[in-house]
């Protein structure tokens, strides 16, 4: 196996003995952790979380596959998040997202070609009284107009 | 109308407050402490059942009723919180649990010593990092204080909670899903009975109560069931958080007694609508909640049983006010699309029907409707979708599609017949 958490990574792994009776639990917290760890799980890392947690690939596979923060392919530098559910969409947040299409080019899903930014749609994000709703990697950001968002671009590092 | 006290959001604007040292200043943790020096379990359960306390974050099933089928004997027990907030139009949790982490912590406590378990969780949607991050320090500060860990407060009862962080799945927000995720599989739900109160986290009796629920408990201990009681309507006691969203002045979160007049949500504390729109629908209760008409909206209280009365329901509480610049068709197939997205895929009916609706509905905005299609989107919500799954969310997807099309049939009728769109 060629990857293997740092030590700090290893060590949250290990702590997660303490707050689980049952293994199993463990499953979600190392497929979150190992996700920051190296940005996605590839068919690599869940061979790697398979061992860690002493389940079947397949298994790790197949819990991966069910939740949506769970990347199997890679992401860029910026993943773009914007909320279409009824209240965002009332609010324009699908004019938004087609804006978002045409200026970097890409579809739904996709990443760009300099893997700075992927773009995607979400469901309901709870931000639904600051419509439209979207989140940059682990931000928030609201209200968005089409030239808010470009003002926001400009300003990611 | 005389002012309601506030009770879950009554810190909510005082600077810090979630910070362990303000919140206690401000009376916080004085209710624990109270019920862990000086009353028994079981009274606690008793006074919360007479409070007439139900569940917030959606199906309002009683809160002690649901503690007191916790067997007494079983050696392990769990309590999770549920706060995988996603139903759509629904904001209200985080930010209880990011302005006021303690209150939910300290609701936890009561609750956990009332069943009597040793170790809690608090299962929050993945995207609320702010959630997490504001609950992680809270416990921290908790348990350096000795507010958890080993005898809390110097009493005999020990508790940890720690914080499970969603992945990302709506499903995981009905109770047996939250467990199943918590197992370390896909949160397909599982068939009741048993019950998690009997049969849950680990096949422990466990109890799932959400976060609103568990933050209301400490103004129900220091002031009574009677009290609590005296706000709101007979069979909706107590207030309520309602979220506010769409095209009105002041969208936002608003704790109000039971009972209170929809009308005055909207135009009063929301402040109407914006520009020139002119109301034409509300979804009162998060989006499974079947929509009102304008009409209906203006007579409308929102309390559990006034909902009920009319096939809608009080759900999350997330009030969702469409105006007369929005296509039904078209919202519809955003909603039919959530549902489509999020149904699990374990029972039939759910995966295929979701799926078979969204379809409909797009053939219908996209202007290759027949005549035949609203009763079919009828026949299937109703015959299908209702009632014949694991869990509610196929009911919960039936329930938007049966009430767009009866309520607003003309314009489904007109999409069909035009072959474009009324507005």
């Amino acid at each position: 196996m060629n990857i293997q958490f740092s030590p700090n990574a290893l060590k949250e792994f290990k702590s997660f003995d303490t707050l689980y009776d049952n293994p199993k639990s463990k499953l979600l917290p190392t497929l979150h952790l190992a996700q920051k760890e190296f940005g996605y799980l590839s068919p690599e890392v869940i061979e790697y979380v398979a061992t860690l947690t002493e389940l079947s690939p397949a298994k790790v596979k197949e819990v991966a596959s069910f939740y949506t923060m769970l990347h199997k392919k890679p992401v860029g530098k910026y993943h773009i998040q914007i909320c279409t559910n009824i209240s965002c969409t009332m609010m324009k947040s699908r004019e938004l997202f087609s804006h978002l299409k045409k200026k970097l080019k890409i579809e739904a899903g996709e990443t760009t070609q300099d893997k700075k930014f992927t773009l995607s749609t979400a469901e309901c994000l709870g931000g639904c009284d600051k419509a439209p709703t979207l989140r940059i990697n682990d931000t928030y950001y609201y209200q968005v107009t089409p030239e808010k968002m470009e003002q926001l671009l400009k300003e990611l590092p | 109308m005389t002012p309601t006290p506030k009770i879950v959001f009554q810190n909510l604007h005082i600077p810090n407050i979630k910070k362990l040292a303000v919140y206690r200043e401000h009376g916080g943790y004085t209710a624990a402490q109270k019920v862990l020096k000086e009353t028994k379990p079981e009274d606690i359960i008793t006074l919360v059942k007479n409070s007439g306390l139900r569940g917030r974050g959606g199906a309002g099933f009683g809160t002690g009723m649901k503690w007191s089928f916790v067997p007494k004997d079983a050696p392990l027990k769990y309590l999770l919180c549920n706060a995988d907030e996603g139903e759509p139009g629904t904001f209200k949790d985080r930010i209880l649990m990011e302005q006021i982490p303690h209150s939910t912590l300290e609701g936890m406590i009561i609750a956990c010593y009332a069943i009597q378990c040793p170790r809690a969780y608090i299962y929050v949607r993945g995207e609320y990092t702010e959630s997490i991050e504001a609950l992680e320090a809270a416990i921290q500060e908790c348990t350096k204080n000795n507010f958890l860990g080993k005898n809390i407060f110097g009493t005999p009862f020990s508790l940890d909670i720690h914080v499970f962080k969603g992945a990302g799945a709506y499903i995981c927000g009905e109770e047996t899903g939250l467990v199943t995720s918590m197992e370390g599989a896909k949160g397909q739900p599982k068939v009741k009975p048993p019950f998690p109160a009997i049969s849950g986290f680990n096949k422990k009796p466990t109890v799932i109560n959400n976060v609103e629920t568990l933050a209301v408990l400490p103004w129900i201990i220091l002031n009574g069931a009677d009290n609590y009681k005296k706000i709101g309507t007979e069979k909706s006691p107590g207030t309520k958080l309602f979220c506010l969203s769409g095209p009105v002045k002041n969208p936002g979160t608003y704790e109000l007694p039971l009972g209170f007049p929809l009308k005055d949500l909207i135009y009063d504390i929301g402040g109407g609508l914006t520009g020139n729109l002119k109301l034409k629908a509300v979804i009162p209760g998060g989006l499974s909640a079947p929509v009102l008409t304008a009409e209906e909206t203006m007579t409308m209280t929102m309390d559990f049983e006034s909902l009920a009365k009319v096939g809608s329901m009080l759900g999350s509480g997330g009030v969702i006010v469409i105006a007369n610049d929005q296509c039904m068709v078209d919202l519809l197939s955003v909603i039919t699309y959530f549902y489509k997205h999020e149904s699990c895929g374990q029972c039939t009916p759910c995966r295929e029907g979701t799926g078979w609706m969204k379809k409909v509905v797009d053939s219908i905005l996209h202007q290759r409707g027949r005549a035949e299609d609203i009763p079919l989107l009828q026949d299937i919500s109703t015959n299908m979708m209702g009632g014949r799954t694991i869990c509610a969310l196929s009911d919960a997807a039936a329930m938007p599609v049966k009430s767009f099309v009866t309520k607003f049939k003309q314009e489904f009728e007109y999409h069909i017949k035009n072959k474009r769109c009324h507005l």
